[in-house]
C-alpha cells in the first residue's frame, strides 16, 4: 500500500514536472524566435543541441529521483515502527519540569527597579534557562506579562509594562527562541498582584511574568 | 458639606459582559431614570475641604412647595453654588413664609441684613403630574430682577432644572459658564469587576455604561459629548473602544498588536490620538473616529504617551521618557519636532490642556509624593496645586475653574477636586467602591 502510494506520488511529480516544463519552454520559445531572427543556422543548431542536452540531463535526473524514491519506499517498508511511548514527551512531563522547585525554570518572574525595564543580572540565569527550554521545546509558547506598581501615571505605566515584557522577549529571542513562541502583553498597573501602598507591594508589582500557554494558563 | 439625599438612580442587574443597551445609555444621560428610591452603590458623596477667597455672597431661599417633590430645588442649587467655591451662601433670615414672588419681597429687611442677591421661587404641581418651576434672582439693593425663568418639566427632570438654575446664577454673577449641568465619567473598581460610570457633575445619577471583570482605563469624552473613548482589557489585552452615548452602540477604535491606549480627542470630535506599541515602543498616532486613516504622529525610540490636544487643535502635549525620565513635551498637532516643557523633577506625567489653552495641568513627583501642578505655557511657570501622596488623572472642568483628579486615601481610590488656583479642595468618595480616572464631560446643549 505504502509502496503504491509513493509510486503514485513520484508519477504525479514527473507528470506535473514535465507539464510545467513543456508549457513554459514552448511559451518562451515563441518569444525567443522573434528576437533571435538574426541568428545563424550554426547558432540555431547549437541552441537546439544545448536544449536537447538539457532535456537529456533532466530525464537522467528524473530517473535517479525515481530510483531514489523507490529505494526509500523499499526501506520504509522494512523499517521497524518506533516505540512512540518511549520517544514522545507527554505534556505532563514538561509541566512538572517547569514546576520543579529545584529547577531555575520554576522561577517565572523578573523584577525591576522603579521606572526601569532593564533585566537585572540576578535574573539572567532564569532567562537563560527558559530560553534553553523553549529552544528544546519548539511546540511551547509563552506570554510575557508586564506589570508596574500603582504609582504615577496609569497610561505611562501601561507603556512601561509593555517595554518590560518586550525586553524579556528580546532577551529570549537573542538566546535563540523563535519570536513566534513569545507573545507580550502589558497590564500596566491595572492588575496588581500585591495589594497595598508600600515598598514591599510595589516591588512585587514591578514584574514581568513568563506564562506558559496551555500549562500556566488556558490561553 | 455633604450631599445627603439618595440618588434615585437604579442600577441595572450585575453583568460580567460589556453592557451597552439603549436603555442604559439613556439613563446615563442623567435625566431619565428617577424612579426607584434605593441608594445606588456607586453614589458619590462630595465634601468640600477648603474655602475660596473673594466669594460672592448669595441668599438662596427655599422655593414654595418644593417639598411636594422628592427633589428640593433650592437645596440642589445651594449645594451646586457652594461646591463651586465661588459663592458664600448667606443665612436665610427669619421672615416666614419665605417670599416666592417679587411682590412678596421685603426689600428693606434684606437690605438691612446685607443680603443683596436673593434667589426665590416656587414649584407648582400641574394636574398632569408635571412641575412648573419658577425662579428669580433679585438685587435687593437696586430692587430689580437680575434673571427669571419658568420651566415646566416632569418630576424626573427636577434635578436637571436645579442644575440649570445654578448655571444661570453662576454665569450671571461670575461672567463665566457654570458646569453644574455637565457630567463626569470615571472607572469604579468593585471586588469582582470594573465599571465605567457616568454621573452628573454633583455625583448623582451614577450609571455604568460598561462592566467587565477585566480592567477598564482612560475614559475620554468627545468634545461634542456624544461619545466616550476608553481602553478595555476585555480581550485580555488593551484595546481602544468608542462608546456612543446616544444609541449605546460601541465599536473598536484601535486593536493593533501590542498595547492600544491613551485615546485623546481632537477638538472637532472627528479624529483622535491613540498610543500604540505596534511598531516597537509606545508612540502617538492619529486615527479617524471610524477607525480609518491611521497615521503616526510621534517618532522617538522612547515611550511617547498621554497626548492632549490644545483647544484650538494646533498643539499636542504628551509624556515622553526620551530624555531618560518621563517629562512633558509639546509638538505641533501635525507632528514634527517636540519641545520639552518640564524640567523640574525626574517624573512629570499626564499633561492635560486647560480649556483656554494657556496652561496645562500635570502630575509631578516631588520627594516621593505624586501631586497636581499647573504650568503656564507663556510664562513657563509651574505652580503646585495639591499635596497628595498618590494624586493622578487630572481633568479640567469645561470652564477651567476646577480640576477633578484621582487619589488614594487609606488604601482606597477616591476622586477629589481642586480649583485651578489651588484654593478650594473637595473630596469625593463613592460608597464601597474604589473610584479612579475621572474625565469631566463638555458643556452641552442650550445653556
Amino acid at each position: 500500500m505504502k509502496k503504491l502510494l509513493i509510486g503514485i506520488c513520484v508519477a504525479a511529480l514527473l507528470v506535473s514536472g514535465c507539464g510545467t516544463k513543456g508549457s513554459s519552454s514552448s511559451g518562451k520559445a515563441s518569444v525567443e524566435d522573434r528576437s533571435l531572427d538574426n541568428k545563424t543556422d550554426a547558432q540555431k543548431a547549437a541552441d537546439a543541441q544545448s536544449k536537447a542536452d538539457a532535456a537529456a540531463r533532466q530525464a537522467a535526473d528524473d530517473k535517479r529521483k525515481q530510483d531514489d524514491a523507490r529505494k526509500a519506499a523499499d526501506q520504509a517498508v522494512v523499517k521497524p515502527l518506533p516505540d512512540t511511548r518511549m520517544s514522545a514527551k507527554p505534556l505532563t512531563d514538561v509541566a512538572s519540569m517547569l514546576k520543579d522547585p529545584g529547577s531555575p525554570l520554576s522561577k517565572r518572574s523578573v523584577y525591576y527597579d522603579f521606572d526601569m525595564y532593564n533585566i537585572r543580572e540576578e535574573f539572567q540565569p532564569s532567562i537563560e534557562a527558559h530560553a534553553k527550554f523553549l529552544v528544546e521545546h519548539k511546540e511551547l509558547r509563552v506570554r510575557i506579562e508586564g506589570n508596574c506598581d500603582e504609582r504615577g501615571s496609569r497610561e505611562y505605566n501601561l507603556a512601561l509594562g509593555q517595554r518590560r515584557a518586550d525586553s524579556v522577549k528580546r532577551a529570549l529571542t537573542l538566546l535563540g527562541v523563535t519570536p513566534k513562541q513569545v507573545e507580550t502583553v502589558s497590564f500596566g498597573s491595572e492588575k496588581p498582584k500585591a495589594i497595598g501602598s508600600n515598598e514591599e507591594a510595589w516591588a512585587e508589582n514591578r514584574r514581568s511574568d513568563i506564562v506558559y500557554i496551555g500549562i500556566d494558563s488556558s490561553q | 458639606m455633604k450631599s445627603s439625599r439618595s440618588p434615585n438612580a437604579q442600577l441595572s442587574p450585575p453583568s460580567l459582559e460589556p453592557v451597552h443597551g439603549r436603555r442604559r445609555a439613556l439613563a446615563a444621560l442623567g435625566v431619565a431614570c428617577l424612579s426607584a428610591a434605593t441608594r445606588a452603590h456607586g453614589q458619590l458623596t462630595i465634601e468640600i475641604v477648603g474655602g475660596g477667597a473673594n466669594q460672592i455672597p448669595i441668599t438662596v431661599l427655599p422655593f414654595g412647595d418644593e417639598d411636594t417633590f422628592s427633589q428640593h430645588i433650592s437645596e440642589i442649587v445651594s449645594a451646586d453654588l457652594n461646591r463651586s467655591g465661588r459663592f458664600k451662601l448667606q443665612d436665610i433670615g427669619n421672615v416666614r413664609p419665605f417670599p416666592t414672588e417679587p411682590g412678596e419681597v421685603n426689600f428693606r429687611y434684606w437690605k438691612n441684613r446685607g443680603n443683596q442677591t436673593l434667589v426665590i421661587g416656587k414649584v407648582l404641581k400641574r394636574p398632569d403630574g408635571r412641575a412648573e418651576v419658577r425662579f428669580r434672582m433679585i438685587d435687593t439693593f437696586k430692587e430689580t430682577q437680575l434673571v427669571g425663568f419658568s420651566y415646566t418639566v416632569g418630576a424626573a427632570q427636577l434635578r436637571a432644572i436645579a442644575h440649570k438654575i445654578a448655571d444661570l446664577i453662576y454665569e450671571k454673577l461670575t461672567g463665566e459658564p457654570g458646569v453644574f449641568s455637565t457630567r463626569i465619567a470615571y472607572v469604579a473598581k468593585n471586588p469582582d469587576r470594573f465599571e465605567l460610570q457616568i454621573a452628573d457633575a454633583d455625583g448623582y445619577n451614577s450609571q455604568f455604561i460598561l462592566a467587565h471583570r477585566e480592567p477598564i482605563m482612560s475614559p475620554a469624552w468627545s468634545p461634542d459629548g456624544t461619545r466616550i473613548a476608553y481602553v478595555s482589557f476585555e480581550q485580555r489585552r488593551s484595546v481602544v473602544f468608542l462608546h456612543n452615548l446616544l444609541d449605546g452602540t460601541r465599536s473598536v477604535l484601535a486593536n493593533y498588536e501590542g498595547s492600544n491606549s491613551a485615546p485623546a480627542w481632537m477638538p472637532d470630535s472627528q479624529r483622535l490620538a491613540v498610543v500604540l506599541s505596534k511598531d516597537g515602543v509606545a508612540q502617538i498616532y492619529v486615527i479617524d473616529a471610524d477607525g480609518k486613516g491611521l497615521q503616526r504622529l510621534s517618532y522617538s525610540n522612547a515611550i511617547d504617551t498621554e497626548p492632549s490636544f490644545s483647544p484650538d487643535g494646533k498643539w499636542v502635549v504628551f509624556t515622553s521618557d526620551r530624555g531618560g525620565s518621563p517629562q512633558i513635551y509639546r509638538m505641533s498637532a501635525a507632528g514634527g519636532n517636540a519641545e520639552r516643557v518640564t524640567f523640574e523633577g525626574s517624573y512629570n506625567v499626564t499633561p492635560r490642556y486647560s480649556p483656554d489653552g494657556k496652561s496645562f495641568v500635570f502630575i509631578q513627583r516631588h520627594q516621593g509624593r505624586y501631586s497636581l501642578a499647573v504650568m503656564d505655557l507663556a510664562a513657563r511657570q509651574m505652580q503646585g496645586l495639591t499635596d497628595g501622596e498618590f494624586d493622578s488623572s487630572p481633568t479640567f472642568a469645561p470652564n477651567g475653574r476646577l480640576i477633578l483628579y484621582a487619589s488614594i486615601v487609606k488604601g482606597r481610590g477616591i476622586l477629589a477636586a481642586v480649583s485651578s488656583d489651588g484654593r478650594i479642595k473637595q473630596k469625593i468618595t463613592a460608597s464601597a467602591q474604589d473610584v479612579r480616572e475621572p474625565a469631566w464631560g463638555p458643556l452641552v446643549g442650550n445653556r
